[in-house]
């Protein structure tokens, strides 16, 4: 009884979320021939802090409905995660190591991160952060990074690319 | 505080349940990040999970290699705990080529010589006899033989296969990776694949 209530609850909280995003209230964006761009989700330097709020809500909602802490955006880890979503997008891979192969660990230390990293999910991908989250939530280990208990705060990083596909990280610590 | 326990622990149970069905382990094996996103394959995920020695060995007794296979990442805890080294690393290319549990380095190589084993000759009958020591050696520039025949913590021919399922069960790392651990590492340091 309890696990089928727990698990529609976080499905109904998804899809809460996911709709709000489908019905944007932002005016069409237009591409450099000032076409309309259907269907692509842009990250900006204009709305990239609301839309690491909002990515710390969708996550903070998912981790309130499995019984567990919300976690807070820290500043070095956000640095340290922005760090490896351009890094991806140089090495034109999705995965967790920068060209030099440092690990999340060594990029957390070097942004002056004193805590301890718990875990770290990445997506290259045209969808938004909503959505993102939810793919996560869709495979057990990233899933358990995610709901990992211990987690305390995060940092959410994206990268865009001219085409407007997005490279996401979400480092997980303590 | 009990009733928030045991909701957390059935809800770990449901979502076991949900990723059986949507991600089966062979397709996860397979998947390969170099594709990129597209209408048919909207997205690229990976993960990494940090771990503690702990949750997987009594004791630092001669080091630690954790090999985990699902975030594509080598551990390795030295005895005294001075160094903590994480590698990305390639793992087993599918389900059936992979073997998880513990194990131990039996056989420390410098330069070693690449023989394909039976099975490998079974599937490919073109394989060569062997390789020496040069930058064409699927073993790279040094190997670790763990008590399991034929299974190995090696170095690397080509660098893509790192961070991919691209061996048939063995864990490779870059060579200036392997070249660190093979220094730190002696016979019975203790090695899990997880």
């Amino acid at each position: 009884m309890g696990r089928a209530r727990t698990a529609l609850g976080l499905a109904a909280i998804l899809a809460v979320t996911a709709c709000a995003q489908l019905n944007p209230s932002a005016p069409p964006r237009l591409d450099k021939t000032g076409a309309s761009v259907q269907g692509v989700y842009a990250v900006t330097p204009e709305n990239v802090a609301s839309v690491r709020e909002r990515a710390q809500e969708t996550v903070n909602n998912t981790r309130t409905a499995a019984g567990l802490a919300p976690v807070t955006l820290d500043a070095a880890l956000v640095a340290a995660a922005d760090d490896q979503s351009r890094a991806m997008a140089e090495q034109d891979r999705a995965w967790n190591f920068g060209a030099d192969g440092s690990s999340p660990l060594d990029r957390a230390r070097r942004a002056g991160f004193e805590g301890q990293i718990l875990g770290e999910l990445v997506s290259e991908t045209y969808e938004n952060e909503v959505q993102t989250i939810a793919t996560w939530m869709g495979t057990a280990a990233q899933r358990a990074v995610l709901l990992d208990p211990a987690a305390r705060r995060i940092g959410l990083g994206v990268y865009r690319e001219p085409s407007n596909k997005l490279w996401w990280t979400l480092t997980v610590a303590n | 505080m009990t009733q928030s326990m045991t909701r957390r622990g059935l809800f770990g149970v449901a979502t076991a349940g949900i990723a059986t069905l949507a991600a089966p382990a062979l397709l996860r094996a397979q998947e390969v990040t170099a594709i990129p996103p597209s209408a048919a394959n909207r997205h690229n995920t990976a993960s990494f999970r940090s771990q503690r020695w702990q949750d997987h060995f009594q004791t630092l007794r001669k080091g630690a290699i954790l090999c985990d296979l699902e975030s594509r990442v080598l551990h390795y805890w030295s005895e005294d705990e001075s160094t903590y080294l994480v590698y990305p690393s390639s793992v087993p290319m599918s389900e059936e080529l992979t073997r998880r549990g513990y194990t131990e380095v039996v056989l420390k190589r410098h330069s070693p010589t690449w023989i394909p084993t039976p099975d490998m000759r079974a599937r490919d009958p073109d394989l060569p006899k062997s390789i020496g020591p040069g930058p064409d050696n699927p073993l790279g520039t040094r190997a670790l033989n763990l008590s399991w025949q034929y299974y190995r913590i090696h170095g690397i021919d080509l660098v893509e296969k790192i961070g991919r399922p691209a061996s048939n069960g063995c864990v490779g790392i870059y060579n200036e990776n392997i070249e660190r651990l093979f220094d730190l590492v002696e016979i019975g340091t203790q090695v899990r694949l997880l």
